[in-house]
């Protein structure tokens, strides 16, 4: 075969520099964003997917991000610095939405996201390919959320009981504590969102649920499209995915706690058992047999002094 | 804006052999290429890799919206666009309704941003403050004022006065404000209620 001549390469290059792009400048720059706006970008360094949220308040303040400095320690840095969030944890999307099952993406089992997780978390990168795998799937799909979190004070209860109740059985007062402060909301990126419910009262005197002490709110989901034809080996999200962003928030916030303006010293809830004596796990079988009985008292006790508060926009 | 690899470096000169290593920097040349593509992912721009090759999907455009209560700075002054609370309660500003209706030749009123301070972490906020007459709960026109202040803490305010931050301010220095952001892009509701003893002022967003 007659090799190339300068002048045949040389006319390949001017083609080739014809169609060659003068410059690369972000879709989105000088474009208005809503506050909580995401984009997601990839850090070639770090060699991994970063997040850039569009500063949102809650009360006039900007939320924090915690950025690992070089020392290993973490520092709180506002948004309106536009720090990076890496997303480095991820789960399988289930349902998956129908866009990506137009893309290609398997629309999979009704299960829950985070089962799938920890089975691949088990399983491997192959049982992960294997569970979306399937032969109409060409391509993968993986999710993250970052999360607005609002710390407030936790409520814990205080259960005293006496022996000055009806007929001499047990009297047992129930009085609400607020452990903690109202700090400054932070943002975090976490592999699924799930939100935090505070238990019942009776849950609470039992201790089975326990009061997290934070508002959250979903910020926004961003998924990643894996490359057509990538199904079972790689799993590693990188630079060759498509990052796609649903947001969940689109307006500042408002918050505020019932909480803070509960007053400690108002009565507590007062029960009569008759079980006489102060054994524990009887009188809080005792406490919660009356509490069922007086469901709608203990509901309302609960309600008016609970320090879970509420974002609303403004 | 980031420049990509100036392919027309792979010119050969005349009588130069196109060897395998030409080619190879060709193949280099167009990698870095899609690897610059690659850095664009995500930012308004979707990149997609399919197997014969990949497409770029751009997102539209958003339509700017400033909304009510839009605070600006320039000239030394801190203006702030048209809101009102609760319908029909025009903020005043400086002493004049927010909207410079009291008398229209004037213009409408502004902050000077000379005299005012920021914070230690150099921010402050331009915050509506209501006042209502006792006993009030919903603020009307007749029995309370809402009035645009600057403030340099978010700390609480008199019993009686409900505040919400309408932006936030970002200094460069003790005198020059770097950045607005704003905070409220609508109308406002207020009302207020009394909890375990105490009074709160509630802002909502106007439908």
């Amino acid at each position: 075969m007659k090799p190339f001549s300068a002048a045949v390469w040389n006319r390949m290059v001017d083609e080739l520099k014809r169609w060659w792009p003068l410059g690369f400048e972000g879709a989105d720059a000088g474009v208005w964003r809503h506050p909580w706006f995401t984009g997601v970008s990839w850090n070639g360094d770090e060699r991994r997917w970063e997040a850039r949220v569009k500063a949102g308040f809650v009360n006039g303040v900007d939320p924090t991000v915690g950025v690992v400095q070089r020392d290993g320690s973490v520092k709180a840095v506002g948004l309106t610095e536009v720090p990076a969030v890496p997303l480095v944890s991820f789960r399988v999307p289930s349902p998956v939405p129908k866009f990506f099952v137009a893309l290609g993406v398997q629309a999979g089992p009704a299960v829950d996201g985070g089962a799938l997780l920890e089975a691949a978390q088990i399983g491997g990168a192959v049982a992960v390919g294997g569970l979306l795998g399937a032969a109409t799937s060409t391509r993968l799909l993986r999710a993250c959320d970052l999360v607005l979190h609002q710390p407030r004070p936790k409520t814990e209860l205080d259960i005293v009981t006496d022996g000055l109740g009806g007929a001499a059985g047990t009297g047992a007062q129930f009085r609400v504590r607020y452990v903690g402060g109202v700090g400054r909301p932070f943002v975090r990126a976490t592999s699924l969102y799930r939100q935090v419910v505070t238990g019942d009262l009776a849950s609470l005197v039992q201790g089975t649920l326990t009061d997290a002490g934070e508002d959250t709110r979903l910020v926004a989901t961003v998924f990643f499209l894996g490359p057509e034809g990538v199904l079972n080996e790689e799993v590693v999200v990188d630079e060759t995915w498509t990052p796609f962003v649903q947001h969940g928030l689109f307006w500042n916030l408002a918050w505020s706690s019932p909480g803070l303006v509960y007053v400690p010293d108002s009565p507590g809830l007062r029960f009569d058992l008759p079980l006489a004596g102060g054994v524990a796990q009887p009188v809080i079988n005792q406490i919660l047999s009356v509490v069922n009985d007086a469901s709608s008292a203990a509901a309302q006790f609960l309600a008016s002094r609970r320090a879970e508060g509420r974002f609303w926009s403004v | 804006m980031t420049a990509p690899p100036d392919i027309t470096r792979l010119r050969a000169k005349v009588g130069e052999p196109i060897t395998v290593r030409k080619w190879n920097d060709l193949l280099g040349f167009v990698n870095r290429l899609l690897s610059q593509f690659r850095q664009m992912n995500g930012r308004g721009l979707h990149v997609d890799e399919q197997a014969e090759g990949f497409s770029l999907w751009a997102e539209q455009a958003a339509v700017s919206f400033t909304g009510a209560f839009h605070v600006t700075v320039g000239g030394g002054e801190i203006r702030v666009a048209a809101g009102t609370v609760n319908g029909d309660v025009v903020p005043v500003l400086a002493g004049r309704p927010l909207d410079g209706s009291d008398n229209p030749g004037r213009g409408v009123p502004v902050l000077k941003v000379r005299g005012l301070k920021p914070n230690e972490a150099m921010k402050s906020w331009v915050v509506l403050e209501v006042t209502l007459g006792a006993g009030e709960t919903v603020l009307t026109p007749e029995v309370g004022r809402a009035e645009i202040k600057h403030a340099d803490d978010l700390g609480a305010r008199p019993a009686g006065v409900g505040w919400l931050p309408l932006a936030m301010l970002e200094w460069a220095d003790a005198r020059a404000v770097k950045r607005v952001w704003q905070v409220v892009y609508f109308n406002q509701r207020h009302h207020f209620v009394m909890k375990g003893g105490r009074g709160v002022h509630y802002f909502h967003a106007a439908s």
